[in-house]
């Protein structure tokens, strides 16, 4: 499995590519299809709020394997002159789209966690899915990680 | 031609184009689909009509099983991505629910409060209004954050002059035994000082030194979720007590919580430094 996808955002074409890697990743980390759009969902909106307010950015995307869980992180970064007031661009409501609460806080409500560092040099949103693992799969986890028995 | 039917029209070719080609481009076209019926304020009602027409026209001329399986699938897979719009939109509806609900319930407590402090008593008769505060702040950060317990504690300046206030869920008795530990009450002082607060995940406050000896002396505590806490301030900048909020099944306490309680704290200082407490 790859863990790291690089996908520069230079018009809404770029979408596609960013999506379909941010599928690419969750798939091979076993989230749902369900969550899998979800990912793909909140991946585009950010990818589209950098061609709306930007125009240039990249997209890193990248699969975290812990003990008990899966996360899928998305770091999407760019140099425009940055968001003025984070809170209000994260407000229910607050969008050049009439308010429906798509764009930033849409992604933040189908991610679980949601950070976005701003300032005059630019824009990072850092977001990632998580999944944990059930019971067989920490079972096998466990199982893979012994050390092979001589018999 | 209405708005609906342009819709339909479209919903229709997109999906024709996906079960054609495949492929993350023609899902994307789903995607941008449900955007442009949340945007043109159309009800998921009639999104699911208009798959449901484009899945019926794309399955009448076929005669085979196995297709017809295939087409049902991929128009599943086609019909998800349209309504994840959708699913951003009611996630931000419950979001907005749920901060009208709190933010009511929060002016209500604030009443009380107020009334509370309106009708206290004078200073010379405060250790019965103290009691009462406590466990009234107790109750409602408790029911505010939705933790499993809370505890207030208030240190005064003379011997003898401190006093607490508890609130757990109803049935489980353990808290009251817990809560009771030095050693809980002690947590409070990992709030840095000048912090408004303090909010750990329950990995977070296992690992800190301070635990190990509460672990041993109550293992329960190392099952919280989650730890939150903020102090109460003095104007003068000394410290008169803490709230601190135990184990809150699901994520865990978040910044909406950590407002709240901060709010309390600030509330509850005021209210005991215009009674004539002062920090020990």
């Amino acid at each position: 499995m790859g863990d790291e996808a690089r996908v520069p955002i230079a018009s809404d074409a770029d979408m596609v590519p960013a999506r379909a890697e941010a599928r690419a990743l969750a798939e091979d980390l076993g989230f749902s299809p369900t969550d899998a759009t979800l990912i793909a969902t909140a991946v585009s909106e950010i990818a589209r709020n950098i061609v709306s307010h930007v125009g240039l950015g990249e997209i890193v995307m990248t699969a975290i394997v812990e003990p008990d869980r899966r996360g899928l992180r998305v770091v999407a970064s760019d140099e425009g002159p940055g968001i003025r007031d984070i809170e209000k661009a994260l407000e229910h409501g607050y969008t050049s789209r009439k308010g429906l609460g798509l764009g930033l806080p849409g992604a933040r409500r189908l991610m679980d966690d949601f950070d976005i560092a701003s300032s005059s040099g630019g824009t990072t949103v850092t977001m990632t899915k998580w999944r944990f693992l059930d019971e067989l799969e920490r079972l096998r986890e466990r199982r893979n990680s012994r050390p092979a028995e001589r018999g | 031609m209405t708005e609906g039917e342009r819709f339909r029209e479209a919903y229709a070719k997109g999906l024709r184009g996906y079960l054609l080609v495949g492929g993350e481009g023609q899902l994307r076209i789903a995607y941008e689909l449900g955007r442009t019926a949340v945007a043109e304020e159309l009800g998921v009602l009639e999104l699911a009509d208009a798959h449901h027409g484009a899945l019926v026209a794309a399955v009448r001329a076929e005669r085979s099983g196995d297709e017809i399986e295939r087409i049902t699938r991929a128009a599943g897979d086609f019909f998800r991505e349209s309504l994840s719009a959708f699913e951003m939109v009611q996630r931000g509806f419950r979001e907005a629910r749920e901060g009208a609900v709190t933010a009511r319930h929060h002016a209500a407590m604030v009443r009380r409060l107020s009334d509370l402090l309106a009708d206290g008593p004078l200073p010379g008769d405060r250790e019965g209004f103290t009691d009462e505060l406590l466990v009234l702040i107790a109750e409602e950060a408790r029911e505010l954050a939705e933790a499993l317990a809370c505890l207030v504690t208030v240190a005064g300046a003379t011997p003898g002059s401190s006093a607490a206030g508890a609130s757990w869920e109803a049935g489980d008795s353990g808290w009251s035994e817990l809560l009771a530990h030095a050693s809980v009450r002690a947590l409070a002082d990992l709030v840095p000082r000048g912090s408004r607060a303090l909010r750990l995940r329950g990995d977070e406050l296992t690992a800190i030194p301070a635990m190990h000896a509460l672990a041993l002396e109550a293992p329960r505590a190392t099952a919280w979720r989650s730890w939150l806490a903020a102090p109460l301030w003095a104007l003068d900048g000394c410290r008169l007590g803490a709230i601190q909020l135990f184990d809150k099944p699901g994520p865990g306490f978040s910044q909406a919580d950590e407002d709240v309680v901060v709010h309390l704290a600030q509330m509850a200082s005021a209210a005991l430094e215009r009674r004539g407490w002062t920090a020990a």
